[in-house]
């Protein structure tokens, strides 16, 4: 019983720690500070992944593997990047990584799947504004397949994540103006497809959206 | 900062080329959050315009409870390998440690009068990096090289190819307590 409380009463503590304090602690071996930062940190790292894998099943995957990699990677932490940005990077290289993995394995075995998941997931909306969100989702998800990995990090982490070039230059580890060209060349792509998958959206009737 | 539709609607291009303020680009997605018809525009404009609207995916407590299981589950067995790859060079480190030292006892035992098998308690503790307890080995009665003399107790088995007094003995030793 006394172990049980005093690990209830640890874990009230570390709800209360920033995030770099949760990572020093985790650092030193608390493996409560770690998993409160593993708690607090998934719905933002599964959120990006799930944009850039376009599938929470995989999305969660790719969370699971980001935060064993923190783990391992925790004693390597530079604490002159924000902790953010330095799980983003993580988040965002294993995400890139899942999804060469998955475009070779699609090659080899079609597209089939992911597309009859995504309509059965886009049945749940509940309102209008979800569930234009939702088509919005999946238009995204089909239209973004053509860009490359770091193509897609960035216009996720810029107009999803609505984080600034400057971060995203040091998430990427690239510098600011290829952030810029990796944004101009995803859009350029994306309105292509866009054009290419739904013809109609371009000349959407006014009530419609 | 706010922006009236026309206003906003006179950025969709400097929105798309990075070219406005952080401030000015706010204004934007807050405007075009409330308001349908501008996304009506943008729709026809410049539809990329609209996955600034795409809300960050909804994450169930049912996710980060199996995001948590995952990573336990993976720590726990990191360490465990982890665990198991530094064994192997203490185990053999210990192994040969014993082995030379058995060597040494079992070559002044030679020089003594044979020890009797049917002695049976009897029972040589090797002081060892790892405390590992060894039944003296029963003086084998000249045995095939192929097919040594073996012993076991709680830790160990002891394979003894000694067939000739008159030769160094040698015998192996398998602490299981070690094996893989």
């Amino acid at each position: 019983m006394e172990l049980v409380y005093s690990e209830v009463s640890h874990r009230r503590e570390a709800v209360e720690l920033s995030d770099l304090e949760l990572a020093r602690e985790a650092r030193a071996g608390d493996l409560v500070a770690f998993e409160t930062l593993v708690t607090r940190k998934t719905p933002a790292v599964m959120s990006v992944a799930r944009r850039i894998v376009g599938d929470r099943e995989d999305a969660r995957d790719v969370a699971q593997m980001v935060f064993l990699r923190v783990w391992e990677q925790l004693a390597r932490y530079d604490e002159k990047y924000s902790f953010n940005t330095w799980l983003y990077r993580i988040a965002t290289n294993l995400a890139i990584d899942f999804l060469r993995s998955t475009k070779s394995r699609e090659k080899a075995h079609g597209a089939t799947l992911h597309l009859v998941r995504a309509r059965e997931e886009a049945t749940g909306a509940e309102t209008v504004r979800a569930a234009e969100e939702e088509k919005l989702t999946r238009l995204f998800e089909r239209a973004s397949r053509r860009l490359t990995g770091k193509q897609k990090a960035a216009f996720v982490l810029r107009e999803m994540e609505d984080r600034d070039t400057k971060e995203i230059a040091e998430i990427l580890r690239c510098g600011e103006s290829t952030v810029r060209n990796h944004l101009f060349n995803a859009r350029r792509l994306l309105r292509r497809e866009i054009e290419r998958i739904d013809p109609g959206f371009f000349r959407r009737p006014k009530e419609k959206l | 900062m706010t922006f009236s539709c026309a206003e906003t609607r006179a950025r969709w291009e400097d929105y798309a080329a990075e070219a406005l303020q952080a401030s000015e680009r706010q204004a934007i997605r807050e405007h075009l959050a409330e308001c349908g018809p501008c996304r009506n525009d943008a729709a026809s404009a410049d539809p990329v315009l609209l996955f600034s609207q795409v809300a960050p995916d909804r994450v169930s407590d049912e996710d980060v409870e199996q995001v948590l299981a995952g990573v336990r589950a993976g720590i726990a067995f990191k360490q465990t390998e982890r665990r198991f790859a530094q064994r192997p060079a203490r185990g053999w480190a210990s192994v040969a440690v014993i082995a030379a030292l058995l060597l040494l006892l079992s070559g002044q035992r030679t020089s003594r009068a044979p020890v009797n098998p049917s002695a049976g308690s009897a029972t040589a503790t090797v002081s060892s990096s790892a405390e590992i307890e060894v039944p003296a080995v029963p003086a084998a009665s000249p045995v095939p090289e192929a097919n040594p003399n073996t012993s076991s107790s709680g830790n160990a088995t002891v394979y003894d190819w000694s067939s000739d007094r008159s030769q160094p003995r040698v015998v192996w030793i398998v602490d299981r307590s070690l094996d893989i």
